[in-house]
């Protein structure tokens, strides 16, 4: 098994405001954080993977950004799923009309 | 017990330390230089594999002569008290981070990836020393954008979609399968129409998609993976961090310095340039130059050789992919 050593710490989502854009690697999850069971505690995430780093973000509520990033995650599990390599490695831009997913 | 460091500067002369273990000093090979030398193109490593390592090329015997004699004078055991009180033991790499690693993990780790123990400290020693001296790495080798488009000895970045295709079908031997579509052509059987020989896609044109392999494959095939590919290959480097006018530099140093033969650079119409090169000729060369790779900012999946990249001549949202710099 391969093991990546790293505490997966939760990072909030670092976009603010518009002009604001960042790398972020390849997406590999999309998911809900159960947290304390509360509806206060539960959150959506974000993994990226590139190189040696795995990242998880907090997501923003943004169906825009969650549908960017889930349509490059769809592509991952395709391509992963019929012995490919996964190609989704994604930029996130926010913009004044939303946010903007996009390959390098 | 001997001081690295003394034993060091006894090798090559005084040594401005730059960390405890690292330091610029002369070239040995100073007097074979054949571009001017700077004060900090020669740098002095003491941990892992000792090691001189000098940004000109003309110099390798010299320093390869005076490696010999730094590892010769460094071979018994050693330990160096590091500021803060560490202590680091011959074999030892002292990473970016300020933390050691110790010589029994680098074992550990040959052994999980079934290496060679001297290969692994190799690696390792390639990593922290890459990451030394890449600050001077990108301001020796600087060669932005503009710079690229000026310096390309055939003028091409503005040639029509059609030409720039057939300018990049013309870096291929004449009977290699290429792939070309998007990235969701492969896999099934209808997709074999995207592997097509050269003299198919001369006829066709730069229609299929906008993605391409650094690899040809075998005739018949219609699965874009790394099975299927026929080993004639390029290797296409790229940085998701480095921007335009950044990643030059890895491309120049591959070029000037490594020797890596450059053929083209390709304008993806996003963010990022990909430079088409000879591949490593061999496994272990290019897991050294994977892990130098990756320390500069490039994206150590470039190595799978099957991987999509952006064909020149299709366009991206309006944008043409184009060739910015092709070798005559």
């Amino acid at each position: 098994m391969d093991l990546i050593e790293q505490r997966l710490v939760v990072k909030d989502w670092p976009l603010k405001q518009p002009g604001d854009e960042l790398f972020f690697g390849y997406i590999v999850a999309v998911g809900v954080f159960p947290g304390d069971w509360s509806d206060d505690g539960m959150f959506c995430y974000a993994d990226f993977a590139y190189s040696d780093s795995y990242t998880r973000y907090r997501l923003p509520n943004d169906e825009g950004l969650l549908n960017g990033l889930s349509k490059f995650l769809s592509s991952n599990l395709e391509m992963c799923g019929s012995g490919h390599g996964i190609y989704g490695k994604v930029w996130v831009k926010l913009t004044d009309q939303g946010y903007e997913v996009d390959l390098p | 017990m001997i001081d690295p460091r003394q034993a060091a500067a006894g090798v090559v002369g005084g040594v401005d330390w730059q960390s405890a273990v690292s330091g610029f000093c002369r070239c040995p090979g100073e007097a074979m230089h054949t571009h001017r030398t700077g004060k900090k193109d020669c740098r002095v490593c003491v941990d892992g594999v000792p090691t001189i390592y000098c940004f000109h090329s003309s110099c390798a015997p010299a320093v390869a002569e005076a490696n010999k004699r730094l590892r010769r004078e460094l071979g018994s055991p050693w330990t160096l008290t590091l500021p803060g009180g560490k202590v680091l033991r011959a074999g030892d790499v002292l990473q970016a981070s300020g933390t050691i690693l110790p010589r029994e993990v680098m074992l550990a780790r040959a052994k999980a990836e079934g290496r060679h123990p001297g290969e692994q400290l190799v690696l390792e020693t390639l990593v922290a020393m890459a990451g030394r001296f890449k600050p001077e790495l990108f301001e020796k080798f600087h060669w932005p954008f503009a710079q690229i488009l000026e310096d390309s000895p055939l003028l091409v970045a503005n040639r029509d979609p059609d030409d720039q295709f057939r300018t990049w079908l013309r870096l291929w031997p004449a009977h290699s399968t290429v792939w070309i579509g998007d990235i969701y052509s492969t896999g099934r059987r209808e997709h074999a129409t995207h592997f097509r020989p050269l003299s198919d896609w001369y006829q066709i044109g730069p229609v299929m998609g906008n993605y391409t392999c650094g690899s040809a494959f075998k005739p018949g095939t219609f699965s874009r993976s790394n099975a299927n590919c026929d080993g004639t290959r390029f290797l296409v480097v790229e940085s998701d961090s480095l921007t335009k006018d950044q990643i030059g530099a890895v491309f120049a140093y591959l070029n000037h310095r490594l020797h890596y033969n450059l053929h083209a650079i390709i304008d993806t119409a996003g963010k990022s340039l990909h430079g088409w090169f000879d591949c490593p000729r061999n496994k272990v060369t290019e897991d050294r130059l994977k892990a130098a790779l990756t320390v500069f900012g490039c994206d150590p999946k470039l190595f799978t050789y099957s991987q999509p990249v952006r064909v020149p001549g299709a366009f991206r949202e309006g944008k043409l992919q184009r060739i910015v710099w092709l070798k005559s």
